[in-house]
């Protein structure tokens, strides 16, 4: 099965001949010669708020860069195994991280006791990690930063700012009306003394002003408009398009008992219905059963507020069926 | 590799061995980040003047690069997939570095397969133009898991993610180009059966 060109990637191709080589001079030569990198005018980090999704329901995307904080999620570990999935999530709203870890704990949904350890609270990039330990040592043992002494009020500003961003940023706004709205939610929020600028137009300029980016310029927080492409608002499709789609494809095979699954939940599925993961649960299970295919099924939980069946991942060499979580029901 | 290359943290490797060690390195991998930023950004020319950016910010970052060969890659995955967010600001970064990148000395091959460039800027700008209501995390990962073929783990250690945000959000790009199967009326949707299988192999 091939994807139809539209979305399909082009096949992957080599530098062009020659180039690898002389770009690979010319990189050695680099960090030999010039050891310091070029000052940037601009200090690194800070907050990035992405808008550019604002056009499908206004979804939104924030992210930072560098070392700086986004608190997507808290993730309650077992055990100081970090590189394993988190056993539970919470979502990240500036109540203690340690509390709601216990709570899920006690809950028994992480450890193998409802009797939570100690627990410490640990960051690393979006998630804060918490971990059982009973000195924030551990933090610092398994390289992860220490999680801020006012990440409540951090968790607290973010929230509102993005909130408001979005709102003021969503369809396709000019630079003037995004430099205004920006100004206005800046100021809302007891940023006055940021500024605010549009980045020059270049090659990916177009006319919405869908990215909002802070940096340091001489100390200064400035917020940086960037023009972007057009963005060609996308409807979600509806329940009775997914159905279509899925119940209708021409599959066989592993694929086909995956559809099968997936179509079944969502014929059940109504705006006003969100499918619990017990039933998505006992669903699956009956379908491999009737495939006699003896497999796992495991529920992947982004938060811990996640109750509604969303899609299905799977991993047949594992032999293993993820029904995959959202908040909502489907819209 | 990279391990050996850059030290434990605190470390401060300098010399020749390092160097030629991140020589190889780069060997290893500039294919791959150069495709990689083309899928992001749709320029063949800028995706190679990437790849340079991404191993000068990946040297400068060495000291926080994984200790295992086997992360090298999803490493510097995550290293371009930050350059190519604050792609203004990295280019601005080594601005001067890559004015002293000598001009092209073979351009025969390049000419020759410039419509075939052409072609294929166009093919990822149109994917890009259906994928734009993602965010750009979201991006990202489509792009290391079906363009790049990572598995969930390894895009998750490349974005600095749990692996659960990486299946999550796969999930919810997946449903996102079942949308734009419908909106853009293709005959056979495609996206959520061929996105599902890139990990079955």
């Amino acid at each position: 099965m091939t994807m139809p060109d539209e979305l399909a990637f082009p096949p992957e191709r080599d530098l062009p001949a020659g180039r690898l080589q002389q770009r690979k001079a010319h990189l050695l030569r680099e960090i030999t010669q010039h050891r310091r990198p070029p000052h940037s005018r601009y200090a690194r980090r800070v907050l990035v708020l992405v808008a550019a999704a604002s056009v499908a329901g206004g979804a939104y995307a924030a992210t930072r860069t560098g070392d700086t904080r986004v608190f997507d999620a808290i993730g309650c570990y077992r055990d100081d195994n970090i590189n394993a999935q988190p056993a539970a999530f919470a979502p990240a709203n500036g109540d203690s991280p340690t509390a709601q870890c216990a709570g899920l704990w006690r809950e028994g949904r992480v450890g193998p006791t409802n009797t939570p350890p100690p627990l410490i609270a640990c960051y690393r990039s979006g998630e804060v990690t918490v971990i059982p330990a009973a000195s924030p040592a551990i933090c610092q043992r398994l390289r992860l930063a220490a999680l801020p002494r006012d990440y409540a009020a951090q968790v607290s500003n973010e929230r509102s700012l993005e909130e408001a961003l979005t709102r003021r940023l969503s369809g396709c706004p000019s630079a003037a009306t995004a430099r205004r709205a920006a100004e206005e939610v800046l100021a809302g929020h007891g940023r006055s003394s940021w500024r605010v600028m549009v980045s020059p137009p270049d090659r990916y300029s177009g006319p919405c002003t869908n990215t909002f980016g802070v940096e340091q310029a001489n100390g200064r927080p400035t917020g940086v408009l960037v023009l972007g492409q057009t963005i060609r608002p996308i409807p979600h499709p509806t329940p009775s398009q997914e159905r279509s789609l899925l119940c209708n494809a021409k599959t066989t095979g592993t694929r086909r008992l995956l559809d099968n699954i997936d179509c079944e939940l969502l014929r059940r599925s109504t705006v006003a219905n969100c499918i619990s993961i017990d039933t998505a649960v006992q669903i699956a299970a009956r379908q491999l059963s009737l495939a006699k295919l003896h497999w796992r099924i495991t529920v992947d939980h982004y938060t811990s507020t996640q109750r509604c069946f969303s899609g299905l991942a799977s991993a047949p060499t594992e032999r293993l069926l993820t029904i995959i979580t959202e908040d909502k029901h489907r819209p | 590799m990279l391990g050996l290359m850059i030290g434990r943290a605190g470390d401060s490797p300098r010399g020749i061995e390092d160097v030629r060690l991140f020589g190889e390195l780069f060997e290893a991998h500039a294919r791959a980040i150069y495709n990689f930023c083309f899928r992001r950004i749709g320029d063949w020319a800028l995706a190679e003047d990437l790849v340079s950016v991404v191993f000068l910010e990946a040297w400068r970052r060495r000291k926080s690069a994984p200790l295992s060969e086997d992360s090298a890659l999803p490493w510097l995955l995550g290293v371009a997939s930050n350059v190519i967010r604050n792609q203004r600001r990295s280019l601005r970064r080594y601005h001067r570095a890559l004015q002293r990148m000598p001009a092209p000395e073979h351009t025969r091959d390049f000419a020759g397969d410039a419509d075939q460039r052409l072609d294929e800027e166009r093919q990822i700008a149109r994917l890009r133009g259906l994928i734009s209501g993602l965010s750009q995390r979201d991006q990202d990962i489509l792009t290391l898991c079906v363009g790049n073929e990572l598995t969930y783990e390894q895009a998750a250690l490349a974005l600095g993610v749990p692996v659960g945000t990486v299946r999550s959000r796969l999930s919810r790009a997946k449903a996102h180009l079942r949308s734009v199967a419908t909106a853009s009326g293709s005959a056979a949707p495609p996206a959520p059966d061929r996105l599902a299988t890139w990990k079955e192999q």
